[in-house]
């Protein structure tokens, strides 16, 4: 194979991510919308969407996998690779915590959410997409920079969830018939925050990947 | 002198030169010694030496140098200087060899320029073009992004050309009907929503691109997002309404089945269910009288009167209405209109309507001994304003954009308590717009809320 098939290899490659990232994005708004409008139709639909998330992912894994048995990149061309490989374990992370959200959508539907803090979720799972969006193309972009703002928010989604988290124990406290919908929503929250620490790791494999460093930012 | 021998000199063109010279020299002193035998080899040189110069000079000012300025000139035309113009005027072969050139120069620039105002006036469309346009070839590359879908899906790149388009706009959906279209060579239209990052619906349309050998799809791109709101809202009103009507007749059809099942016999108990079905056929009638005169007003088949209006006689009315109401729940109603309040031209029945909607709302949602204030005057802007404030419960921040449409509540479980129908505001807005008003409202929670309509002044005619 020579150096130009190698390179039309990584790009598609490239381009089955970000075709996967773009089924994530849409996963975690459906889930989350599903969740806050009690919408079990497509809470159901996002279970169902994500076999076909997990296939594309094997099938992405494999060739990845072969690109590096058969060509044993060196240097960049390994660290495309590799980090190619770690941004995909961490859309299929994101995917399944999408997957939880449409669960707690179902477990929860036909019990309308009264619990104070359930406004910050769309707020919170808004930012989470966005720094999805933004890791996204910063890794398309290869932009430092970009990655390194988006990694930023990360810090704004774990404030909010600490203030959900207080806010809903003290409602839960108060009052014990909200007790379910609080636990509920703890969970949602949490998978959200999870959801934007993964988004956080495809920025730090960003950063490695152009500059070869090494980053914590979480 | 110097100048011109070193120009003559770098010009490279002494060497033909020299070679021209070298040959009529040589041929000439070859003539003489072969035609004259008295004639000598260095005589004949002597001879043949300016007999060549001045050939070889002619040779150089007629065909060489011309033909020199044409190569030069035709070289800058190359490069794209379509004005420069060869200036050889004369009436050889050389003379129409550059006025063809200068013909080939002139006829290359109007074409061009005819491709570029072509191709400038197509950008200018595609520039201000209000739907977006995407154009893939059939290796799914971008070929052309306008503006439009730039800043509708907020694409950040200095050069998305020749970028694959999954790596431009991420969507799956997206580039599989594009994937489909260059498939089957055939058009598409489909629903696409897009998260960039609050969610927008596309009807997009990818149409293959015929007439040209590297093929390709255009997708143009329509915002629908409006319409399907539009969509939702009417979805949610059936729902709102179906509930509204159902409510009040599950209760009527429970006391009546257990009025036939014996409590007639019962005058006591069967009078009692029969004031409650009394109390929700009301409920019913009024549900459906204020769906009526909404949809009147709606459709514009109601033509407000023109009468001359006294705020100050209908506001008294109607807390006339509202003091018993008021006055059991220890709620004050105070009036503050300015005294020279105009007379204004509009229809009574309807503004003694809005006046009594909005004053029934702001003592239901006010706390027991609070208090509702009527104020009214003229405003800044000419107009002359009405506002009805209460400290109330308020209404909060993200339900504000939405209070005045048809069944919308802000809580659902508490306001059915109060019995309202949930178009009170609905028919105010209506009525107001078709006096050529608006209706504004400021509410914190907590605190209360304020609705203030604004009428034109208008004169009988």
């Amino acid at each position: 194979m020579s150096r130009y098939m190698y390179e039309k290899s990584l790009r598609e490659i490239q381009n089955d991510i970000l075709r996967m990232g773009s089924l994530v994005e849409r996963a975690i708004f459906d889930a989350v919308d599903a969740f806050m409008n009690q919408d079990v139709t497509s809470a159901a639909a996002v279970i169902t969407g994500d076999e076909r998330i997990d296939e594309i992912y094997l099938e992405i894994e494999d060739k990845c996998i072969k690109l590096i048995a058969t060509q044993q990149p060196m240097a960049k061309d390994l660290r495309v690779a590799v980090t190619g490989l770690k941004i995909l374990a961490s859309l299929e992370r994101m995917a399944d915590h999408a997957v939880d959200i449409a669960r707690a959508a179902i477990c929860l539907s036909g019990h309308p959410m009264s619990i104070r803090p359930i406004h910050e979720i769309p707020r919170m799972a808004r930012l989470a997409r966005r720094m999805v969006k933004e890791g996204l193309d910063a890794y398309v972009q290869r932009d430092v920079n970009r990655a390194r703002e988006m990694c930023s928010m990360d810090d704004q989604v774990d404030f909010i969830f600490s203030q959900v988290f207080k806010d809903a124990v003290s409602c839960m406290a108060g009052n014990p018939g909200v007790v379910t919908q609080g636990a509920y929503l703890l969970y949602v929250s949490r998978y959200i925050e999870r959801i934007a620490d993964h988004a956080t790791n495809i920025g730090e494999n960003v950063i490695y990947l152009t500059t070869g460093e090494r980053r914590e930012l979480n | 002198m110097f100048n011109r021998i070193r120009n003559f000199a770098g010009s490279m063109i002494w060497r033909p030169m020299a070679s021209y010279f070298f040959l009529i020299f040589v041929f000439y002193v070859a003539l003489r010694l072969y035609a004259d035998d008295d004639v000598n080899a260095s005589r004949a040189v002597l001879i043949s030496l300016p007999f060549a110069a001045a050939l070889s000079w002619i040779i150089l000012k007629k065909i060489m140098q011309p033909l020199k300025e044409i190569s030069e000139a035709s070289r800058e035309m190359a490069r794209g200087n379509l004005d420069r113009e060869i200036r050889i005027y004369s009436n050889d072969e050389i003379g129409n060899l550059a006025r063809n050139i200068n013909f080939l120069a002139h006829r290359l620039k109007l074409t061009i320029d005819e491709i570029t105002e072509e191709k400038d006036r197509i950008r200018a469309i595609l520039n201000s073009m209000g739907d977006g346009v995407v154009a893939v070839d059939r290796d799914r590359r971008v070929l052309l992004v306008n503006p439009a879908v730039e800043r509708a899906l907020n694409i950040s790149g200095e050069s998305i050309r020749g970028k694959d388009i999954v790596g431009v706009i991420r969507h799956y959906e997206f580039e599989n009907n594009i994937k489909a279209a260059l498939q089957n060579q055939k058009e598409l239209t489909r629903e696409i929503q897009v998260l960039t990052p609050d969610p927008k619906v596309y009807r997009v349309l990818f149409t293959p691109l015929k007439g040209t050998d590297r093929g390709g799809v255009v997708a143009v791109l329509r915002d629908i997002t409006e319409r399907r709101q539009l969509d939702q809202v009417r979805a949610e009103f059936i729902a709102n309404i179906s509930h509204e009507l159902r409510t009040p007749l599950t209760t009527i059809k429970g006391f009546l089945e257990t009025l036939l099942d014996g409590a007639l016999e019962d005058r006591k108990i069967s009078l009692r269910f029969l004031r409650i079905i009394d109390t929700e056929t009301d409920r019913m009638k009024r549900l459906i009288d204020d769906l009526f005169s909404l949809s009147n007003i709606e459709s514009r088949k109601v033509i407000p009167a023109r009468e001359e209006v006294r705020m100050s006689e209908v506001v008294e009315k109607v807390l006339a209405a509202f003091s018993q109401a008021a006055g059991e729940r220890g709620i004050r109603l105070a009036s503050r209109l300015d005294p020279d309040f105009p007379v204004i031209v509009a229809d009574e029945d309807m503004i003694t309507r809005v006046v009594v909607n909005l004053v029934d709302n702001a003592i239901k949602y006010s706390q027991d001994r609070g208090r509702v204030v009527i104020e009214g005057g003229r405003s800044e802007g000419g107009e002359v304003f009405l506002s009805v404030s209460d400290r109330g419960i308020g209404i909060p921040e993200e339900s504000l954009p939405r209070i005045f449409e048809r069944l919308y509540r802000v809580d659902k479980a508490r306001s059915r308590e109060y019995g309202g129908s949930g178009l009170g505001l609905a028919i105010v807005k209506h009525i107001v717009e078709v006096h050529g008003g608006r209706i504004e409202v400021d509410s914190r929670p907590g605190l209360g809320s304020r609705f203030t309509v604004y009428l034109p002044v208008k004169q009988l005619p």
